[in-house]
């Protein structure tokens, strides 16, 4: 499902300031979800549900100073991370970094070489809207997201969920911008092998 | 020549134009004559974009109505 289009930035902010219970309705069925997938990363998925919703209060309490220097969606995704920071992780996770590090030497996507194995096939199902509107690959998706480990899974919602810019990102997680972004592409590349996978064999 | 590995390994900095000049060459060279490395970069960028407006979760409708009246009576109180 795609998000319905909000009215522009600037009149968006002032009828959020103008007590707009409508318009403030859509806009938490619109941010809602990437706010969620930044807590659910960041503080783990028992008390995700929280942390969004303290970053709405928090967000609702300060909206009168917002003061639009960034979109109001990045404004409510760094309420959320700075929210689900405070938080601590309760539940263990089970992927080692070790395990992911090992992909470059044994992706069998590729031969010894570096060629492609079997070549690379073109999408049946291949713009955005399509992918958007098959619900069992969303689902994939969804799942996969999940198992990616922490940093990875905090570095995508940060950045392609939540839209946020490196810097932010970095300053956010304190880590390197090079460190960022070898994160970001492995699990952007999980993610685009989780969609080409579903599509080769309708399996996820 | 840079291998498909290598090429891929590089998509997200060159999606996000973060290649320096050379990088970005040799880059575009190899996607020039190789096509399961220009499709990959492409699926990359597909991927991206249905990140970007996926809907993983729904707030519940309670979530919704508490939300609301939180604003209410925060806005009604400035
Ligand atoms: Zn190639």
């Amino acid at each position: 499902m795609t998000i319905e289009s909000l009215p522009p930035e600037d009149e968006l902010v002032e009828r959020l300031k103008n007590n707009d219970v409508q318009l403030f309705e859509r806009v938490v069925k619109a941010y809602h979800s990437a706010m969620y997938g930044v807590a659910y990363s960041i503080a783990g998925q028992s008390i995700a549900d929280e942390v969004v919703q303290e970053a709405w209060v928090s967000a609702i309490n300060a909206i009168h100073k917002f003061e639009g220097r960034s979109a109001l969606k990045s404004w409510l995704i760094r309420i959320t991370a700075n929210e689900a920071k405070t938080r601590l992780r309760k539940e263990s996770r089970s992927v080692s970094l070790d395990a992911v590090d090992e992909n470059w030497a044994t992706d069998t996507r590729f031969t010894q070489q570096g060629h492609w194995a079997e070549g690379n096939p073109e999408w049946d199902i291949s713009s955005p809207d399509d992918l958007l509107a098959a619900d069992e690959l969303q689902d994939c998706v969804k799942k996969h997201m999940v198992k990616l480990p922490d940093n990875q899974q905090q570095i995508i919602n940060l950045r392609d969920v939540g839209g946020l810019d490196m810097d932010t990102i970095c300053n956010i997680l304190d880590i390197t911008a090079s460190n960022a972004r070898v994160l970001l592409h492995r699990a952007r590349d999980k993610m685009q092998q989780v969609v080409a996978r579903f599509q080769r064999t309708g399996e996820c | 020549m840079l291998s498909c590995k290598h090429t891929i390994a590089q998509g997200t900095d060159y999606l996000d134009k973060e290649l320096g000049f050379w990088r970005k060459v040799e880059m575009k060279m190899h996607l020039m004559i190789c096509v399961n490395c220009r499709r990959y970069v492409k699926q990359l960028k597909q991927t991206v974009i249905m990140l970007s407006k996926g809907q993983f979760k729904q707030p519940s409708k309670e979530q919704i109505d508490q939300l609301k009246r939180e604003y209410k009576e925060t806005n009604s109180k400035q």
